[in-house]
């Protein structure tokens, strides 16, 4: 995702990562990773419980999550992923993105 | 198999949040209306 960011600023999108972290910690990843985007850490998960992203024990943890929301604030894309390698290709969130415009 | 949010669903308007963020200041879903927002739920750095 952090190599695609280009192609979703070209397409006046943003994208915001939500860490169940504290700042400091997520201040740390994101620069050694050197990660363009915003990321918002959100240590008492209450926007991952906001958006029903539950932590399971089947995942080991934190399920991931993606969600697009169009420009009028309505959810056009909800998915949630029972493990890490379980989010949307890039491409396929580009092409979600392509199909709103 | 993924599934969709219960609670969030597709064509639902997204539930506003603010939350601080990592290059400082507080970041509101909100303000972005006019353009598309990816929110990208991690599952923490280790």
């Amino acid at each position: 995702m952090r190599d695609g960011y280009s192609e979703f600023t070209r397409r006046g999108a943003e994208i915001l990562a939500i860490a169940p972290d504290t700042l400091g910690n997520a201040r740390e990843f994101f620069q050694e990773h050197d990660i363009p985007f915003p990321c918002l850490p959100d240590p008492d998960r209450a926007v991952f419980r906001l958006y029903d992203v539950k932590s399971s024990p089947i995942s080991l943890g934190q399920r991931p999550g993606l969600f697009v929301v169009d420009g009028e604030g309505v959810v056009r894309s909800a998915y949630l992923g029972w493990q890490q390698w379980e989010i949307p290709r890039v491409e396929d969130t580009l092409a979600q993105l392509d199909s709103l415009a | 198999m993924p599934v969709e949010s219960e609670t969030v669903p597709v064509g639902a308007p997204a539930p506003d949040f603010t939350l601080e963020s990592i290059a400082g200041g507080e970041v509101t879903l909100s303000g972005f209306r006019g353009k598309p927002v990816v929110l990208v739920f991690l599952r923490g750095f280790r």
